[in-house]
């Protein structure tokens, strides 16, 4: 028996059980509450942008796509990471100044390439001259990262997920297209 | 005022007071068993145990700010997860004060307790272990040895069910094993490297109380390899109150379960010199009613133990009950822990693995062994593993792009973690008194906990860095990180004495069948009795003596 399918086809029952019984709340609910951030959040743009530059669309789509920007903008309200709601307004002002003018009005081979020696900068041990602000970088490519592979597309079509795996192989060959799992303990908080 | 009368009361359905119920109704005694919290039914209260991530708001980060104001010391457990965040005790709800270093209390109050999310990991003490405190004068002295226990550790592993390795080593006596789930390949590599270049330091798979056979009786199915048991296992896979002694306990029909009651007092009457009973508070009415019976276990986590036998005053007891030593409360312990070091290892890098082995591996004691080798008293045991990380490294890593995403795709370098838990000793500075000026969201008194780790342990721990750095580097290994201090007091969740045991009524709270010295029906059996700590996981020791105990006070009181 494949157990991520029947595992889905419980979580269809569970569903419409919910359904069924006219339960207000489910898990399902609150996030789709959670994700129900105004289309026009004056952040949005700028964080799509980041998310195509942290997890852009391959073979799987990306962050973008996913909508990850949208959980970025939640997260942030609600303080993961060490963030909080002006972590992207402030870092935001900081990264035009560190650009010497408007961020988002840079070309797209520009901005990646600022990026790239900023993002190389922060996520160094070495100590640098960058202005604290600047390290506000941390806290928005984090949740982007959180926010991609935890999505459905990211835990299971970039990477794999089987919540009940139901036998230990210990010695299996790591090939060329193999994905790590989403589902292990390193793949979400130890528990 | 409500008043109800049975053989036996226990306080408290954790890891001890599920057992002993289990114990006492077994023996056809008539029994309360009384629950602070609210009762999490087996399966039907696991509510999140099969949710995707990407079904919660928080994508198992959980709500950091609702966090930081109910929830200020839980969640740096780092067990704690959107999961399972039900499970853990409302710091705002029940406050207490840390009087010296800061002491981090991790805490489950519902049915079940912490064994509904524990580590399960389950180790007998030794010999050595029993006799340190009489041989090396650090402590009072245990009057029991590892053969008074051996037999109910047997009893209490054929129960639970541990898996496990059988590896002869003194240090870490062998019990009674389902078959162990393996080492992994790099494991097995260090265990062998290691044995070359550090004689005495033994790799061995983490025993741990997830089935690898069913018991078909108790409906409980092998492990299914998911490694998610703190969210509650619906196939009954791990040990907990739910999974195995409640419904063998429930199968007598001789248990009464009372849940969301809160045991404000033990009744203590001066005439008669015994206990009649406890008084409940109902957590949702209020109303208080009178629980009898003719013996009380008191089971409700260490320092929960200590704080209700503390607030049950009578003339005979001013200072808390069963306290004629003035010991109540004192010598209170917590295994010293810190991550010792985590190293990348190479090589390897074309084996992966399927399947989330719901263990580690476990490095006993090697110092101070066959003979005193240095200069600090007792020692440590390694927790670990060896495991491939996977996208989470991203968090930490420089990189943008379809090169990143690409390189995240595949699990990182082999990396082994090297966890020390060092023994702790007993101290009467450290220690947990009542503040009266405090009280919890049910109106009883908070703690005080005065405590701090002493030369020894931080010696201890600073030794368990060195030697951890050294074994990975010998290996070829690289150590990216590690620690030579231990975390707070209270980070093991082994919190354990306060009524320790003892021959001598000055010095100790409970003689060698747990039963106050002070008040012959009264026993205390979790981890309050214990007079040391030794280096080990302490859960199924404080088992193995609760069924002595059962075994004993039913002898005593019902024959």
């Amino acid at each position: 028996m494949n157990a991520s399918v029947d595992l889905t086809r419980r979580r269809l029952l569970i569903g419409s059980m919910a359904v069924t019984l006219g339960l207000a709340v489910t898990p399902a609910t609150l996030w789709a509450k959670a994700l129900n951030e105004p289309a026009s959040h004056p952040a949005l743009p700028l964080l799509e942008l980041f998310c195509d530059l942290v997890l852009p669309k391959t073979d799987t789509p990306g962050a973008k796509e996913l909508g990850v920007a949208k959980f970025v903008l939640s997260a942030t309200k609600h303080g993961l990471r060490n963030s909080s709601d002006d972590t992207l307004a402030v870092f935001e002002k900081a990264l035009d100044q560190h650009a010497k003018t408007s961020f988002k009005a840079l070309s797209k081979d520009k901005q990646l390439e600022l990026m790239t020696a900023l993002d190389q900068k922060v996520f160094s041990r070495a100590p640098s001259d960058l202005p604290k602000e600047l390290y506000g970088w941390r806290q928005v490519k984090q949740l982007i990262i959180i926010g991609f592979y935890t999505s459905e597309v990211g835990a299971t079509q970039e990477l794999r997920y089987n919540l009940v795996p139901g036998t230990l192989k210990q010695n299996v060959p790591l090939k060329q297209d193999s994905r790590a799992w989403s589902s292990d303990w390193t793949g979400v908080r130890f528990g | 005022m409500k008043v109800m009368h049975y053989d036996a009361i226990v306080v408290g359905s954790g890891i001890t007071g599920g057992l002993a119920a289990k114990e006492l109704t077994a023996k056809g005694l008539k029994v309360a068993l009384i629950e602070r919290g609210k009762n999490i039914p087996h399966r039907t209260g696991y509510k999140q145990e099969f949710t995707p991530p990407w079904e919660l708001p928080f994508r198992g980060e959980g709500d950091k700010a609702a966090w930081n104001s109910d929830y200020a010391i839980q969640q740096g457990s780092g067990q704690m997860n959107e999961w399972n965040q039900e499970y853990w005790v409302k710091d705002s709800e029940h406050p207490y004060t840390s009087t010296s270093e800061p002491f981090t209390w991790y805490r489950g109050y519902h049915l079940g307790g912490r064994s509904l999310m524990w580590g399960r990991q389950c180790y007998r003490w030794s010999p050595e272990d029993f006799n340190a405190n009489a041989k090396d004068g650090k402590a009072t002295a245990w009057p029991i040895q590892y053969d008074d226990v051996a037999p109910w550790y047997s009893y209490v592993e054929k129960f639970i069910g541990i898996s496990g390795s059988r590896d002869g080593l003194p240090v870490l006596p062998d019990g009674e094993f389902q078959p162990a789930i393996p080492l992994n390949p790099v494991e097995t590599h260090l265990k062998s490297e290691f044995a070359k270049s550090f004689p005495g330091r033994h790799v061995i798979i983490g025993r741990t109380a997830n089935l690898t056979e069913a018991q078909p009786e108790l409906g409980r199915a092998p492990c299914q390899n998911r490694n998610i048991c703190s969210r509650g296992c619906s196939f009954g896979a791990y040990y907990s109150t739910q999974s195995a002694a409640l419904p063998t306990a429930q199968a007598t029909g001789n248990l009464t379960l009372l849940t969301d009651s809160i045991v404000e007092q033990l009744n203590y009457d001066d005439d008669a010199k015994k206990l009649t009973g406890v008084t409940v508070i109902d957590r949702i009415t209020k109303e208080k009613s009178v629980v009898n019976a003719k013996i009380v276990f008191v089971c409700a986590g260490a320092f929960n133990s200590v704080a209700l036998m503390l607030r049950s005053k009578s003339k005979t007891f001013p200072n808390g009950i069963a306290n004629s030593s003035g010991v109540l409360g004192k010598y209170i312990m917590d295994h010293a822990v810190a991550l010792a070091a985590v190293g990348e290892i190479p090589g390897f890098e074309d084996i992966y693995y399927e399947g989330n082995r719901p263990t580690g591996i476990l490095i006993p004691r090697f110092i101070n062994v066959d003979q005193q080798e240095t200069d600090v008293a007792r020692g440590f045991v390694y927790q670990g593993g060896a495991y491939r990380p996977s996208w989470t490294r991203a968090l930490n890593s420089p990189g943008l792009g379809v090169s990143f995403k690409e390189a995240m795709r595949q699990p990182g370098n082999w990396r082994f973690a090297m966890t020390c838990f060092a023994e702790c000793l007993p101290n009467a500075e450290n220690r947990i008194t009542l503040d009266e000026t405090q009280r919890d969201v049910d109106g009883l008194p908070a703690l005080k906990i005065q405590f701090k780790f002493g030369e020894n342990e931080l010696k201890l721990v600073e030794r368990a860095h060195k030697e951890a750095v050294a074994m990975i580097e010998k290996v070829g290994g690289r150590v990216l990180f590690g620690m030579s201090k231990p975390s707070p007091g209270g980070t093991a969740i082994h919190e354990m004495g306060g009524a320790r045991m003892g021959l001598d009524p000055k010095s100790s709270v409970v003689n060698k069948h747990n039963q106050a010295h002070d008040v012959p029906n009264l026993f205390i059996t979790d981890g309050a009795c214990m007079a040391s700590s030794a280096s080990q996981n302490p859960s199924l020791t404080y088992m193995a003596l609760t069924a002595r105990a059962a075994d004993y006070a039913h002898k005593t009181f019902f024959s």
